[in-house]
Parts: C-alpha cells; sequence; structure tokens
C-alpha cells in the first residue's frame, strides 16, 4: 500500500502525536520549527490540519477561551486511527527503504556536500 | 495602541473557518516574540505572519471556496452577457457588421496615426536610453535663427571642454564622385562623419570595420564606409569589397566595412558612404562654414537642461575668442526626436484621429441606442422580472462587446497595412513603422473604452426612456421618435466632424492639384538636365575648372539636336548651396546678423535663352563676361521689389558675402523674371544671378534644351563627359518635367492620403445618417 500522506502531513501528523493532548495549532507549530527548523505560518497548520481532518486522518476539538489570546478559543488535534495507520504505514516504508543503505547515503551526501 | 491595530490588521485579512484560531495563535505569539526580542520585532512579525497566514487560508480550502462562489456569480452572468451579444450578432447581423465596420475604420485610422507618431517622435533612435540622445545646433539669437549647422572648429572645442555629455558627434551632407576601374564613376550621397557617430548610435558594421579615431588623423590613410545598398550596387554584395580601394572625389580610399542592411544615418536604406571628417588646421573664416549637424549623449547624470546650459556658456565663450565668426552665436541642445522638428501636419494628424475615433464610437452608440429601443417591450419584461438597471447596462455592454472587439482587431489589420504603406520607404535612423506592443495596449484600450461607453449609454439611454412610459403604453412604441436627444446631438456632431475633415481633405487635394498644373515661369518641355562635380585633386586651379566647363558647355552644344546649353550651379527648382548673404552699395547694415541674403546661381551664357525667359530689362551674360571683366550681376524682379523698393536697379552695386568680404563690387546689368528659384516652396524668391565664368565653381547643372524626347539625348551627354574627363559622373540625369514632379512628392503624396481620410470620414458620417 502506498503512502496517503505527503511529507509535510507526515510531519504534522507526527507532531500532533508528539503534543499528545496539547496538540494545538501553535504547540504544533513550536514543535515542527524546534525539531526541523522549518518555519510554518498559522494559516498554512490550519489548512493543512482542516484537510487531514477532512480525510478523517485527525479529529478536532475546541477548547475554552484564554486570556493570553486576547479572549479566543483554541483548536486541539488528535491523531485518528486512520492517521495512526496511514503515518505507520509511511513510516515503515520508509525505514524498509533506508535499512542498511544510511551509511552509504550519509558517506555520498557529505562527499556531494564537500565536492 | 499597536496591539489594537495588529488586532485590526488581523482580523481585516484573515477570513474562513480558521479565523479565530489564527487570530489567537499570532495573539500569543507576539506575547512571545516581544518579551525575547522586543515590540518592534514582534509587530514586524505579527505583520509577516498575519500576510502569510491570509495568504494561506485562502490558497487553501477556503480559498477556492471563495473563489467559486464569485464565479458562480459573475462569471456566469459575464458569459450570459457575453451569450447574449452572440445572439445579437447571429440575430442581426446587418446591424452588428456596420459596427465592426465603423469600430474597424475608427480604430484603423486612430491607430494609423498613433503608430505614426509613436514612430516618430516616441520610439527615438534604436539605442540604450534614447532619451538620453540630444541634437546639438548654433542658434543666432539676434537674427532669430533657432537652429543652425555648426563648424567643424566649433564642434571640436565644445566636445572637448562640455562635461554634460558621453560624447558628441558631427555628420555633414555631402557628395562625392566615387570611381573605380572597370566601373563606370558615380555621383554619390555621402556623410563627413566623426568616428563618434557610429560608437553613439551603436552601430556595428556587417563587414569589416566602422570609422575609429585613427582614421580621422590627416597622415592616416583614408578610409570609407559603405552601406549596404551601395555596396550591392557597386559590388554586387561580394564580401571582400573590404580593403578595396576607390577613388573619392580623386582620392585613394580604402573600404573599411560595410554597414547592415537598413542601418544608416540619418537614414538607411540608400546609396551612401562614410567619409571620415579628418582634423587639418583651421583656417581663419573656416568657423563661419557651419556645415556640420551635431548629437550628443548625455550622461546619465545630466539634464537636457544641464547640457543646454553648459553648451550656451562655452558658445559665449567662443564668441568671445573669435568674434569675427562667432559674434552673436550661441548654441542649444534639445532632445534628439526635437530637433528634428518642426514637423508639419502632427497635429492634423492627430486631430483627424481623434475626430474619427469620436465618430466611430458615436456611431456604434447610436447603431445600439437604436438597437435597444426597438426592443423596448423585452427590456420592460426585463425589469419587471426584477434585473436591475446595473443589470441592464451590463447586457447592453455584453451586446456591444462582439462587434467592437471584432471591430478593433480589424482596425489592427488595417493600422498594420497603413503603417506598412507609410513605412515603405528609406527610412532616418528614428523611424519604425509597425504594430508593436504599446500599439496593442493602445487598441485594447480604445476597444474597453469604446465597449464601456457604447453600452453604458446606450443601456442608460434605454432605461432613462423606460422609466418615462409605462407597460400599457404602446407595445412597439416609434423608435424614431423615441430616439433621444443624446442621439440627435451625435448625429448632428459627426456630420460637422465628417465636413471638417473633408473640407481639410479637399485642401490638400486642391494643392496637389494646382501643383501639377501651376505655371512654373519657364519652359519645362524639351529640357533634360544633369549635374557635374569636378574635384579638387585634379582640377587644382581656377583656370582649370573653368576651361573644363567651357569645354564641356561647348562639346554639348556642338551635339545633334541641341538648341541650347546653359550652365548653372543653381537651376530653378532645385536648392543645393545657393544661398548667399550680400550687400548693397551705400547701405551698409548695422550688424553681421542683418546683412540680406538672396538665391544665387552662378551660370553661363545662353541660361535665360534654354529656359525660353527674356530678362525684364538690361542684357544676358555674355562669353565676353569673363574673369577677367568687369564682374557684373543680374537681379531677378523679387529681389528688386524687396531691396530697390525704388525699382531703379541697373547700374546699382551688390557685393557677395558678409561683414568682412573681400568680394569686388558687381554691377547690375540685367534684371531676370521670377523663375522658382526657391524650389517648390517659393517663400524666398528673391535670387541674382552671376556669370559663372567669374565665379568659379566646383560643381554645376547642365541644362539642355534639345529637339525631340529629352530623354534620347542622355547616353550622348554621358558620352561626351566621359570622352572629356573618365572619371567624372554625369549626376541627377533627368528631364526638367521629371524633377518638377521629384519635387513636388510630398504634395502628391498628402493629397490621397488626405481624400483617404474624407473619404473615411464620409462613409462614418452617412453610417450615422443612416444609423
Amino acid at each position: 500500500m502506498s503512502s496517503p500522506l505527503g511529507n509535510f502531513e507526515q510531519i504534522l501528523l507526527f507532531a500532533v502525536l508528539r503534543c499528545g493532548d496539547a496538540a494545538s495549532g501553535a504547540a504544533i507549530r513550536d514543535e515542527v520549527k524546534h525539531r526541523t527548523g522549518r518555519w510554518i505560518s498559522p494559516g498554512a497548520i490550519y489548512t493543512a490540519l482542516s484537510r487531514l481532518e477532512e480525510r478523517g486522518f485527525v479529529t478536532a476539538e475546541i477548547g475554552g477561551p484564554a486570556p493570553s489570546r486576547g479572549g479566543r478559543r483554541k483548536k486541539f488535534y488528535h491523531l485518528a486511527p486512520r492517521g495512526a495507520e496511514a503515518l505507520e504505514t509511511a513510516y515503515d516504508q520508509l525505514t524498509n527503504m533506508a535499512r542498511g543503505v544510511l551509511p552509504r547515503l550519509r558517506r555520498l551526501s557529505r562527499n556531494e556536500g564537500s565536492g | 495602541m499597536i496591539r489594537r491595530a495588529l488586532d485590526r490588521l488581523g482580523e481585516a485579512l484573515l477570513r474562513g473557518p480558521h479565523r479565530e484560531f489564527v487570530l489567537g495563535d499570532l495573539e500569543e505569539g507576539y506575547e512571545r516574540v516581544a518579551s525575547a526580542r522586543g515590540r518592534l520585532a514582534a509587530t514586524a512579525w505579527y505583520i509577516a505572519m498575519a500576510f502569510v497566514s491570509a495568504y494561506h487560508l485562502r490558497a487553501g480550502g477556503d480559498r477556492r471556496e471563495y473563489r467559486r462562489a464569485r464565479r458562480s456569480s459573475w462569471f456566469s452572468e459575464g458569459l450570459l452577457d457575453l451569450r447574449h451579444g452572440a445572439r445579437f450578432v447571429v440575430r442581426r447581423p446587418g446591424t452588428a457588421f456596420i459596427a465592426f465596420l465603423v469600430v474597424a475604420l475608427g480604430v484603423g485610422v486612430a491607430t494609423f496615426a498613433f503608430g505614426v507618431h509613436y514612430g516618430m517622435f516616441v520610439r527615438g533612435l534604436p539605442v540604450d536610453h534614447p532619451e538620453r540622445m540630444v541634437d546639438v545646433t548654433s542658434t543666432m539669437p539676434e537674427a532669430g535663427v533657432t537652429s543652425a549647422g555648426m563648424s567643424i572648429d566649433d564642434f571640436d572645442d565644445l566636445r572637448a571642454a562640455q562635461t554634460t555629455m558621453d560624447d558628441l558627434a558631427a555628420w555633414a551632407r555631402t557628395e562625392v564622385n566615387v570611381s573605380s576601374d572597370g566601373a563606370p564613376p558615380e555621383r554619390v550621397n555621402a556623410r563627413l562623419a566623426s568616428a563618434s557617430l557610429f560608437r553613439l548610435l551603436e552601430m556595428h558594421p556587417m563587414h569589416g570595420r566602422l570609422l575609429t579615431q585613427t582614421d580621422e588623423s590627416p597622415e592616416a590613410p583614408l578610409a570609407v564606409v559603405l552601406s549596404e545598398p551601395l555596396w550591392q550596387r557597386r559590388f554586387g554584395g561580394a564580401p571582400d569589397a573590404v580593403g578595396q580601394t576607390l577613388r573619392v572625389n580623386g582620392e585613394p580610399a580604402v573600404i573599411a566595412g560595410v554597414l547592415p542592411a537598413g542601418v544608416g544615418f540619418p537614414a538607411g536604406g540608400y546609396p551612401l558612404i562614410y567619409i571620415p571628417v579628418r582634423s587639418t588646421l583651421p583656417t581663419p573664416d573656416r568657423r563661419a562654414e557651419r556645415d556640420y549637424w551635431v548629437l550628443g549623449r548625455l550622461r546619465a547624470s545630466a539634464s537636457i537642461a544641464d547640457a543646454d546650459r553648459e553648451l550656451r556658456t562655452l558658445a559665449g565663450r567662443l564668441a568671445q575668442s573669435y568674434p569675427g565668426t562667432n559674434a552673436g552665436v550661441s548654441a542649444r541642445v534639445v532632445s534628439f526626436i526635437d530637433g528634428q522638428g518642426p514637423f508639419a501636419g502632427r497635429a492634423l494628424l492627430n486631430l483627424t484621429a481623434a475626430l474619427m475615433l469620436v465618430i466611430a464610437i458615436a456611431n456604434t452608440t447610436n447603431l445600439f441606442l437604436v438597437h435597444m429601443l426597438a426592443r423596448n417591450r423585452e427590456l420592460r419584461m426585463r425589469l419587471a422580472l426584477g434585473a436591475g438597471p446595473w443589470r441592464v447596462i451590463r447586457h447592453a455592454v455584453g451586446e456591444a462587446f462582439i462587434p467592437i472587439a471584432a471591430g478593433a482587431l480589424g482596425g489592427t489589420f488595417i493600422a498594420s497595412i497603413a503603417l506598412q504603406w507609410y513605412g515603405n520607404r528609406p527610412l532616418a535612423a528614428w523611424e519604425a513603422y509597425r504594430i508593436e506592443a504599446p500599439h496593442v495596449l493602445f487598441i485594447a484600450a480604445l476597444a474597453t473604452a469604446a465597449i464601456l461607453i457604447v453600452g453604458t449609454i446606450a443601456g442608460i439611454t434605454a432605461l432613462r426612456r423606460n422609466r418615462s412610459l409605462s407597460l400599457s403604453h404602446g407595445s412597439r412604441g416609434n423608435t424614431r421618435r423615441d430616439f433621444s436627444r443624446l442621439g440627435y446631438a451625435l448625429v448632428v456632431g459627426e456630420i460637422a466632424f465628417g465636413g471638417a475633415l473633408l473640407f481639410v481633405a479637399g485642401l490638400m487635394v486642391k494643392t496637389a492639384v494646382n501643383l501639377r498644373t501651376v505655371d512654373y515661369g519657364f519652359a519645362i518641355e524639351d529640357v533634360v538636365t544633369g549635374r557635374v562635380i569636378v574635384d579638387s585633386a585634379r582640377y587644382r586651379t581656377p583656370e582649370e575648372r573653368l576651361a573644363f566647363w567651357s569645354t564641356f558647355r561647348r562639346r554639348v552644344r556642338a551635339l545633334p539636336g541641341v538648341r541650347s546649353v546653359a550652365l548653372a550651379t543653381q537651376l530653378p527648382m532645385i536648392r543645393y548651396h545657393g544661398w548667399t548673404s550680400f550687400q548693397l552699395d551705400g547701405e551698409p547694415p548695422a550688424s553681421a546678423a542683418e546683412f540680406p541674403g538672396a538665391n544665387h546661381s552662378a551660370v553661363s551664357p545662353e541660361f535665360f535663352d534654354t529656359y525660353e525667359k527674356m530678362l525684364i530689362r538690361g542684357r544676358p551674360f555674355t562669353e565676353a563676361d569673363g574673369p577677367d571683366a568687369e564682374p557684373v550681376v543680374i537681379v531677378n524682379d523679387d529681389f528688386v521689389r524687396k531691396f530697390f523698393p525704388d525699382g531703379k536697379a541697373l547700374g546699382r552695386r551688390i557685393r557677395l558675402g558678409g561683414p568682412e568680404s573681400e568680394q569686388p563690387w558687381m554691377r547690375v546689368i540685367g534684371i531676370a523674371p521670377h523663375m522658382w528659384m526657391d524650389t517648390d516652396v517659393d517663400r524666398f524668391p528673391e535670387g541674382l544671378y552671376v556669370p559663372l565664368a567669374q565665379h568659379d565653381p566646383a560643381s554645376a547643372s547642365i541644362a539642355v534644351r534639345v529637339v525631340g524626347a529629352p530623354e534620347d539625348y542622355v547616353s550622348p551627354l554621358r558620352a561626351v563627359l566621359q570622352r572629356l574627363d573618365p572619371e567624372l559622373p554625369l549626376a541627377d540625369v533627368m528631364t526638367m518635367s521629371e524633377l518638377i514632379h521629384m519635387r513636388t512628392t510630398s504634395y502628391r503624396r498628402n493629397g490621397p492620403r488626405y481624400t483617404f481620410l474624407g473619404a473615411a470620414a464620409l462613409i462614418l458620417s452617412a453610417v450615422g445618417l443612416y444609423a
């Protein structure tokens, strides 16, 4: 089975998983930035997550209003079983493909980098 | 304060279901960035984030929704309007076709006028930054001369001293005899050019090289550059022409290079030879010879006004250093294109185009107006069904769209053909006539404006009519009676416009016809003319030159069928260098600027006989008026009227030249009738004639009156010259009628042009009446 997930979506789903119960838009953004260095706008996060929600990969839950947000509410995301399955498939495919060739990959990319 | 402004910004930018969460994130983020890096950084962060988020929210699912919603209203309604338009074309093909025709004509003429205007005045020279090219001329403010040539010495001094321009280039028109072994000699148009001219104009050779600084040295061997047509004509396009040697005015000259086809200055496309200006030591009065035209390129940092100011100052210094030749002479810098004017007909052309466009739009409006009014019932139905006025206007615009858009395309086609026809001649280097991007923009703007104007006016008028009628009142109505006051105003206006245009066209045609039938004041039948220029390299002394002219004249006279022969530096209707200043004995002018001027021609005996003219008074020149005899002069009656108002001319004395003239005084021995000394314009008819033998000209035209067809005498004439001197060409050979035909070309050309415009206006007016 091929992965139904794009690279950005995989990263988002991992971030949702990592943040657990606190997976709000802002937390997901921080997590992605912290781990990958990737810079994402809040707008991009929510549009991508709402697409994943439409496909049944995540579920969303709206929290209470917070004063630090000017009285605005937060939206929390949870990994749905379908999303977990898709993410696992994607991860397995990648690790299976990567197994045994990582040292060579590193060597090649370093040579590329220095040459 | 700032926070609230940012909040507003975010609220204004962000849309869609995720708005609240994004705004919350932004607010939280702002506080975090502010505590870490300060308010300023946080503000920047917020603004950037808000914009990027807004983009992402729209680019994502929400944006698509938004667009789909909009498309369903605007787009489908627009399509509907267009479909109405198409149905209109199918149902009323006649009306649609006339609208198409009218718009095509209007847009065609307007675009043609725009194209001529653009190609002539806007486009500029084909160089980088054409707007920096400037035209530099001498001026003589006291004498009212605003633009004159420059002497080569003034040019050298100004060029060396100025700081506002990258460089200056000088060029002059001249003609040379070109000969080489194995080909007949010919007279060729030439440009004396500073080497900088080629650099300034960014010209590149097709073969060989162009002129350089070293070619300007008097010690360097003479190097010349050929235009492509001359190269084709003389060498049949052989690349090995480069390096070959020609004789230019008897002096050996190496062909350095060939310019590409169509490239040349001031115009490409005809046979031309470029000769370097060679720096020789200035002679005292050479500064008075203002034969050169100068152009320059401004430095990026300088304006035209800067350059103008600087050159005025520098010219002022020259005037102090050389009062004899430069007193009262200043300089002027204008943009290159402005320097090529004034262009007669520019305003007329634009006005005509604007009028044509107004007429076209007015007519189209009328057509649609009538059409809309004829459908009163349908309109009322639509209004009753809830269509707003906005909707009705859009409907009218939609109907106008197809005929007008098609008309604009047709107009583009007409304009491209007309421009091609207009540019079908050797063009100046700064001219180009073809449809380019600006033209397309121009046409698109015209068409859009026309569609909106026509549709809106037709729609609004129909609505207004409608409001005053009730549903029950008359089912069809009389469209003629319904025709609005606006409609009548349009028709009356356009008939007036059309009439004005026809009037102009009529004047032009009348001028053209007049020129063809005018009495030129002298016989033009049976006369063949040509021109010979002796070179100073081989004819060194005045005696040698006079001997040549005399022998040439005698031998032509001896040809069978020749009734009389005249040599003249200036024939009637041709002006070469026929203007001179002079002084009347006993009436010294107050200043150099006030010296009078007149046309001037050195002529041989039999000149007046050849044109079958009798002197009004006095005697013609004879063989006795030679170099050693008393200097004499014949003036024409226009001259007498202007300079001898008392009518007593015979016996008075005249001296050629300005204040420092060392020419001898000449006695007036005859008064000649008017003979078009000033070409076809005849604006300055005053002229004087002097004996050829007393004036040693380097060039002269020959006029031969013959029995039978003048064309038959061309080859015998050439043969005489060939036997006398195989190096000298006979130039400009033509009959007097051909010459006059050539001189009046511009009028004959403009006549049909305006007739065409007038006819187009008439058609448009007729359509207006029909509608």
